[in-house]
């Protein structure tokens, strides 16, 4: 499985493979949302973190639809279907790789775009962790909805539509997380419950794309 | 080593696309599966991959059956598809040395491997450029040198031909011919002649036209709600 995952690292990195682009969109996507409120500092310490969450899954949700079309077209993904490894566990590689060039990343640089919106810094430390537990979760779901929608032409419509509900438990948890740190409050049981919903999407996400996949490949 | 397939069926949706469907592929021997286009000689070889599971029947190599020790029989079978499964961001180089990693080839023989495989495939002089920036045919080799990494000894090969020059035929036909001579089999579907010995054809038609009509459980639990019904006058 470190194959798969090192070939889906080593592909988003290179030119065109979207680890950047990702990055980009996640930047530009925090920064036009702290244009579009009135520039007023308190405010935008609220909206800041609620930004910094909606950037970050929507730069998770840009790179979804070529989670496994891309392998789809090219026949690649019927070789990994033959391979020696479950489907599930090629499935969680390509999830983690998935992860490791979105949610990552976006996990690393929350800090900077929290500090951009004048985040106070318990929210800004808080926000970061649940960004640090929560995303993976955006990973697993969203590799369900790319299972599912594979093949379907403008299956990036249809995938954003089905994943976007999926997405708003983390968001919510992070948001209420980051507003509790805000207000001086302990954000533990939000961070716990975002660690929940990552642990429960790590333990079902492969077996329903897994399942998604076999019917498409088929 | 022995392949045998044993009255295999396959549907998409409620469409008979065959039935009936079975021959015996000794070692040894380069099989041709032959037939019009659409009459299902990809849908076998997927279901003989085991990537579908055929609605029907079953196929055996050597003395594992797909239907009961599927990673078993999975094993001995090495599957080259339309598509070459090959990135347009990666080398050849690249891309053997993943299959071959990803298909657990020993990390010790892989170097190795990789290099005799594009060797073989005269792939050596473009090894290091990425595959977008090759030819089709340059491409096609590109994946069909993953089957020497696999060391598989069962083949199926989906119009292998396709794209490859004369001098990539001549070349795959000996690659075939020494995967037979070492007691392989292959099942190769094709539209033009074979540059092999063919040793057995099996035609597609052959297999729709002796077959069962189909049965569909769900649309016979119909039947007696339409033996109620009047005829029309």
């Amino acid at each position: 499985m470190r194959a798969l995952f090192l070939r889906d690292l080593r592909l988003a990195l290179r030119l065109g493979g979207g680890a950047g682009l990702s990055l980009s969109f996640f930047f530009i996507v925090a920064a036009v949302i702290g244009f579009s409120v009135e520039p007023d500092p308190k405010l935008l310490a609220q909206v800041g973190p609620g930004a910094v969450l909606i950037a970050t899954a929507l730069a998770a949700l840009i790179s979804l639809d070529r989670l496994f079309q891309a392998d789809f077209e090219d026949g690649s993904l019927e070789q990994i279907a033959l391979g020696p490894a479950p489907l599930e566990a090629a499935v969680l590689s390509k999830a983690a790789a998935h992860w490791a060039t979105t949610g990552l990343p976006a996990t690393l640089c929350a800090p900077l775009l929290a500090q951009m919106f004048q985040v106070p810094d318990a929210a800004t430390l808080t926000l970061t962790l649940a960004l640090a537990v929560g995303a993976p979760a955006l990973s697993l779901t969203g590799a369900v909805g790319a299972a599912l929608t594979l093949g379907v032409r403008r299956g990036g419509l249809l995938l954003s539509v089905i994943v976007a509900p999926m997405f708003s438990p983390t968001l919510i948890l992070g948001a209420v997380a980051a507003r509790a740190a805000a207000l001086q409050l302990d954000p533990s049981s939000a961070l716990l419950l975002l660690a929940a919903i990552t642990i429960g999407a790590l333990a079902i996400a492969p077996f329903a794309a897994a399942a998604a996949l076999r019917i498409n490949v088929n | 080593m022995r392949l045998e397939v044993k009255d295999l069926a396959a549907f998409r949706g409620d469409r008979r696309i065959f039935a009936g469907v079975s021959f015996v592929i000794e070692p040894g021997v380069a099989a041709t599966l032959r037939g019009p286009n659409g009459s299902g000689k990809t849908t076998l070889l997927r279901a003989l991959a085991g990537l579908s599971r055929p609605a029907a029947g079953d196929a055996v190599a050597a003395d594992a059956s797909l239907q009961q020790e599927r990673d078993l029989y999975q094993e001995r079978i090495a599957y080259a598809g339309h598509a070459d499964a090959v990135k347009p961001a990666m080398t050849p180089r690249e891309a053997l040395r993943f299959w071959g990693d990803y298909f657990d080839t020993p990390r010790a023989e892989l170097d190795e491997r990789v290099e005799a495989a594009l060797t073989q495939f005269e792939l050596t002089d473009f090894a290091d450029r990425p595959a977008g920036r090759l030819s089709a045919g340059q491409r096609r080799r590109t994946g069909l040198a993953r089957l020497l990494l696999l060391e598989r000894p069962i083949w199926l090969l989906d119009e292998p031909f396709n794209a490859l020059d004369a001098n990539a035929v001549d070349a795959l036909a000996r690659i075939i011919q020494s995967h037979l001579n070492a007691g392989g089999a292959a099942l190769l579907a094709l539209h033009g002649p074979s540059p092999l010995r063919e040793d057995a054809t099996f035609n597609m038609t052959d297999f729709t036209a002796v077959a069962p009509p189909a049965s569909d459980p769900f649309l016979d639990g119909f039947d007696d709600v339409f033996a109620q019904t009047e005829p029309l006058p």
